[in-house]
């Protein structure tokens, strides 16, 4: 994804919020959590982690219109 | 089909203040699940009620699985009167949220996020151990992949 410069970005929706660091949050182990973990595919995960949130969301976007192609194609085929 | 783009572009540009949470904010952390709609935790001052109006007044919002004809008015006295939203739109779906469980209202919330810039548009996200204590505080069952999802990604984005 060709990366923006700052004119031409969109607008900012705030100017009045602050730049500042999240306070740490403490997530203490959940045993139920930890069983489900075993099953997440940690290799499609560092794959995502290579993208910036912008390819991110870009791809989540395109995912969705997929979708949306296939289901109006199965109903088209119904 | 939800326009992610179309939706945040809209309040952006109305210049709401919000805080994009959800699926949506795990897919910007890069959490790998599809999601379908846009949560935003908005704030509920005055002007920004007026500003959220006018983003989507052009998007017809209508209230998410109510009957067809069902008495519904788009503007500040209708927002006054509720708290969250599911809506649909010709944008997509969109959950307003005046407040989100484990997290409060969005003055609450502010310190616990991050800008984030997509569709070349700057937005606000909740933090990733927030986004996950969120949907623990929840508590519904069918958030327990996505929740070990986000933690094995905080495990991985902590990894040297």
């Amino acid at each position: 994804m060709t990366r923006l410069s700052r004119n031409q970005r969109g607008p900012r929706y705030t100017e009045s919020v602050p730049q500042h660091t999240a306070p740490s949050i403490t997530l203490p182990p959940d045993p139920v959590i930890e069983a489900y973990k075993k099953d997440i595919d940690r290799t499609l995960l560092r794959e995502t982690l290579k993208l910036t949130p912008a390819q991110r969301l870009q791809r989540l976007q395109d995912f969705v219109q997929d979708v949306a192609i296939l289901r109006g194609a199965a109903r088209r085929k119904a | 089909m939800t326009s992610f783009e179309q939706l945040l572009r809209s309040l952006a540009e109305a210049r709401v203040d919000f805080i994009v949470v959800g699926g949506i904010a795990g897919g910007l952390h890069g959490a790998a699940r599809a999601t379908y709609d846009l949560d935003v935790v908005y704030a509920r001052d005055t002007q920004n009620l007026a500003r959220l109006v006018g983003a989507l007044g052009p998007l017809d919002p209508y209230l998410r699985g109510a009957p067809p004809g069902l008495p519904f008015r788009w503007d500040t006295d209708t927002l006054v009167r509720g708290l969250n939203f599911t809506l649909t739109t010709s944008a997509g779906d969109i959950d307003l949220l005046g407040e989100v469980t484990g997290g409060g209202p969005y003055e609450h919330l502010l310190p616990h996020t991050i800008e984030v810039e997509a569709f070349g548009i700057t937005c606000r996200s909740v933090t990733l151990p927030k986004l996950i204590a969120l949907k623990r505080a929840a508590g519904r069952p069918r958030d327990l992949d996505a929740i070990a999802e986000l933690e094995v990604l905080l495990e991985e984005q902590r990894r040297p």
